[in-house]
C-alpha cells in the first residue's frame, strides 16, 4: 500500500482528499504545517508527497520544503511531489508545464485547486506508477 | 509551584517619522553602486582615455621630428621628453588595468578605490611635468588641470574634489617654485620665450590660474552636489515605488489564496459528499449539491477573474517586461486549457498556427488568447467550428479566432469590452459568463497597443481579429 502525506494548512481540504485517498486504497497522513511535515518525513518517508505552496507565515513555504526535499540526503530526495495549490506566485495565471523546473519548482507534477478528485486520483496513480518503474 | 513564566513584550510604532529615512538608504547604495560597479567602469575609463593622451603625446613628439611644420609654427624641434612620459604612462596604463581586473577578481572595493586614487595622483604629477615641458607661463596648459577637477567634482564627494584642486595647486606652485629657484630650468614648446622669469608676473600669473581653478572647482561641485541630491531623491523614490509593486503582487496573491482556497474546500467537499462517501442521498440532494459546486466553482472563477482585471488594470506600457515569445506556443497553451470546454461544448478546434516571434508579456498574452478562444467557444452552436489562425501577416503579425455562434448585434459591438456587460443572448446561451473576459482582453491590448476587429452577424457568429503593432517585432 502506497504512503501518501499531504501537505496543506486547509484542514477542510485536506480531509477530503485524504478520504477520497484512502478510499482509493492509499494509507494517508496529513500534516498542516511545514515543521510537522519535515519530522514526519524523516520519521516515515512517504512514497509521494501532496504539497501546498502557500502557508499562512509565508507565501512560499511549499516551494521552499520541495526545494529541501531534493536537496536532502538518501532516499527522501527522489520523493516524488505533487503541487496543489489555490494560487502560485506566477500569479495572475495558474502554472504550466514550463514552470516544472529544478530551482523554481522541483515537483512532478502539479493541479490546481480547486481540482476534481477523480483528475487527482488518475494523477497519483500515474506518478505512483512512473515513480515504481524508474526504481525497477 | 511552578515558575512564572516570561512575559515578552514588544513595542510596535507606527508613526512615519520613525521609520528610518530611506534616503539614508539610498546614499549608502548608491554609494555601494559607486564603489563596486561605477568605480571599475571609472577605472576603465580612466585608463582609455589615458590611452589617448599617450596617443596624443606620441604624436605630438614624432611631429616634432619633422622640422618644417614646427620651425613654421615656431616651435622647438626633435623633442624627447613626449616620448619618456608616453612610456611612463603606458607602463602605469598596464599596471592600472592589471590591478583593476585583480581586484575585481577579488571584488575588493577598497582596492579598486585605491587604484584610482593612486591614478588620480600619479597622473596629476605626470601632467605637472607635461605643463613644465609645454610651458607652464607661456602657455594655457596650467588649465589643463581643470580636467581632472571638474572629474573629480564629477565622481567624488566635494571635499574629495576640493582635496584634489588643493594638490594640483600644490604641485603647479611647486613647478613654477622651482622653475623660479632655478632647480629646474624653466621649459616651452616656444622657441622664443614671451615671458621673462619676474616674480611678481609669476605670482599675479599664478594668483589668476588657481582663482580660476577654485572657482570652477566651487561651481562644478556645487552643480554635481544638485545632482547627486537629484540622483538620491530618484532613487529614493524608485526603491519605494518597487516596494510598492512587490507589495501590491504579494497582497493580489494572499487575496487570491484567502478567496480562492474556501472554495476549494467547498468544492472538495460537496465531491466527497457526492461519491458516496457520507452514505446514499436522495436524488434531488444530488442535485442540490451539483448547482452548489457549480456556483462555487464560478465564483472562485469569477474571483480569479476580477483579481486578473485588477492587475492589468494597474499595468502600464512602461512596467511591461516584454520577451520575445513565439505566438503559436502561446495559442496552443491556451488551446490546452480550454480543450476540456470545447469537448464538453462538442465544439471543434480547427487551428493553422504560423511561428510568429512578437515581444509580449507571457501571462498577458495566455490571458488574452484563453478568453478570447473560450468565448469563441462558449458561445458557439452546438458541434460548430472554432477556427484559430496565426500568421505572420501583411504587414503585421495577426491572430484570427472565428466561431460560428450566436454572434452580436451590431448596436451591441461597442459594448462588448466594458466589465460586466453581457448581451442578452449571451446570457441565455452561457449563464456561466461573468463579463470580465473581455475587459481584461481590452486593457492587455491597451498595454501592448494592440489592434482588435471585431465582425459579427447574429446568429451566424463573430470573428475576432488581433493585430500586432510592428514596435512589437522582435527586431525592434
Amino acid at each position: 500500500m502506497a504512503y501518501i502525506m499531504i501537505v496543506d494548512d486547509d484542514d477542510d481540504f485536506s480531509f477530503a482528499t485524504a478520504t477520497i485517498l484512502e478510499s482509493a486504497g492509499y494509507e494517508v497522513r496529513v500534516e498542516s504545517n511545514i515543521p510537522s511535515a519535515e519530522s514526519s518525513l524523516i520519521t516515515k518517508q512517504p512514497d509521494l508527497v501532496i504539497l501546498d505552496a502557500m502557508f499562512p507565515e509565508n507565501n512560499s513555504a511549499g516551494f521552499e520544503l520541495a526545494r529541501k526535499i531534493r536537496q536532502s540526503d538518501g532516499k527522501l530526495k527522489d520523493t516524488p511531489i505533487l503541487m496543489l495549490t489555490a494560487v502560485n506566485s506566477r500569479f495572475p495565471l495558474g502554472f504550466n508545464d514550463s514552470d516544472i523546473d529544478e530551482a523554481w519548482m522541483p515537483v512532478e507534477d502539479f493541479l490546481e485547486k480547486p481540482v476534481d478528485f477523480d483528475i487527482l486520483k488518475n494523477r497519483v496513480a500515474n506518478i505512483l506508477r512512473n515513480a515504481k518503474n524508474k526504481t525497477l | 509551584m511552578a515558575p512564572a513564566s516570561e512575559i515578552h513584550e514588544q513595542v510596535f510604532d507606527f508613526s512615519p517619522e520613525l521609520q528610518p529615512a530611506s534616503n539614508d538608504t539610498c546614499k549608502i547604495m548608491l554609494n555601494a553602486i559607486l564603489f563596486n560597479d561605477l568605480l571599475v567602469d571609472h577605472i576603465y575609463w580612466y585608463c582609455r582615455f589615458r590611452w589617448i593622451v599617450i596617443a596624443v603625446l606620441l604624436g605630438f613628439g614624432l611631429s616634432s621630428f619633422v622640422a618644417e611644420i614646427f620651425n613654421y609654427l615656431d616651435l622647438r624641434s626633435n623633442l624627447y621628453w613626449p616620448f619618456c612620459i608616453a612610456g611612463v604612462a603606458i607602463v602605469l596604463n598596464l599596471l592600472f588595468m592589471t590591478h583593476a581586473s585583480l581586484s575585481l577578481k577579488s571584488v575588493s572595493s577598497k582596492n579598486l578605490l585605491k587604484n584610482m586614487w593612486t591614478q588620480i595622483l600619479l597622473d596629476l604629477i605626470i601632467l605637472t611635468i607635461v605643463v613644465h615641458y609645454v610651458g607652464s607661463l607661456n602657455t594655457v596648459i596650467s588649465f589643463s588641470f581643470l580636467f581632472h577637477i571638474v572629474l573629480s567634482c564629477i565622481f567624488f564627494t566635494r571635499t574629495q574634489s576640493l582635496l584634489v584642486t588643493i594638490y594640483s595647486s600644490i604641485l603647479l606652485v611647486t613647478c613654477l617654485t622651482l622653475e623660479f629657484i632655478g632647480i629646474v630650468p624653466a621649459s616651452s614648446i616656444y622657441r622664443y620665450n614671451m615671458f621673462s622669469p619676474d616674480i611678481h608676473i609669476i605670482i599675479i600669473h599664478t594668483t589668476m590660474i588657481l582663482s580660476i581653478w577654485f572657482v570652477v572647482w566651487y561651481l562644478v561641485s556645487y552643480i554635481s552636489s544638485l545632482v547627486r541630491e537629484r540622483d538620491y531623491e530618484l532613487c529614493t523614490t524608485n526603491q519605494r515605488l518597487k516596494e510598492t509593486q512587490e507589495e501590491k503582487t504579494q497582497h493580489l496573491l494572499r487575496l487570491t489564496h484567502e478567496l480562492k482556497a474556501p472554495f476549494a474546500a467547498i468544492d472538495a467537499n460537496i465531491q466527497l459528499i457526492q461519491k458516496g462517501h457520507c452514505g446514499v442521498l436522495p436524488d434531488k440532494a444530488i442535485v442540490l449539491l451539483e448547482r452548489v459546486g457549480a456556483r462555487s466553482r464560478k465564483l472562485g472563477e469569477v474571483i480569479q477573474a476580477m483579481l486578473q482585471l485588477e492587475n492589468v488594470q494597474k499595468m502600464t506600457t512602461e512596467m511591461l517586461k516584454g520577451e520575445s515569445l513565439d505566438l503559436a506556443e502561446i495559442i496552443k497553451w491556451c488551446l490546452a486549457q480550454v480543450q476540456p470546454t470545447a469537448e464538453k461544448q462538442g465544439v471543434k478546434l480547427e487551428t493553422n498556427l504560423e511561428s510568429v516571434h512578437v515581444n509580449a508579456n507571457e501571462d498577458c498574452m495566455k490571458m488574452l488568447f484563453s478568453n478570447v478562444i473560450s468565448n469563441a467557444i462558449l458561445y458557439s452552436h452546438p458541434n460548430a467550428q472554432v477556427t484559430v489562425n496565426c500568421s505572420a501577416g501583411n504587414p503585421h503579425p495577426t491572430v484570427l479566432v472565428e466561431d460560428h455562434g450566436i454572434g452580436i448585434s451590431p448596436e451591441k459591438i461597442g459594448k462588448i469590452f466594458d466589465e460586466y456587460y453581457r448581451t442578452d443572448e449571451a446570457v441565455t446561451h452561457n449563464k456561466n459568463s461573468n463579463g470580465l473576459g473581455l475587459a481584461i482582453v481590452k486593457h492587455v491590448a491597451q498595454i501592448h497597443r494592440l489592434s482588435i476587429r471585431v465582425a459579427s452577424e447574429p446568429k451566424v457568429g463573430t470573428k475576432f481579429e488581433i493585430l500586432f503593432p510592428s514596435s512589437l517585432s522582435p527586431s525592434t
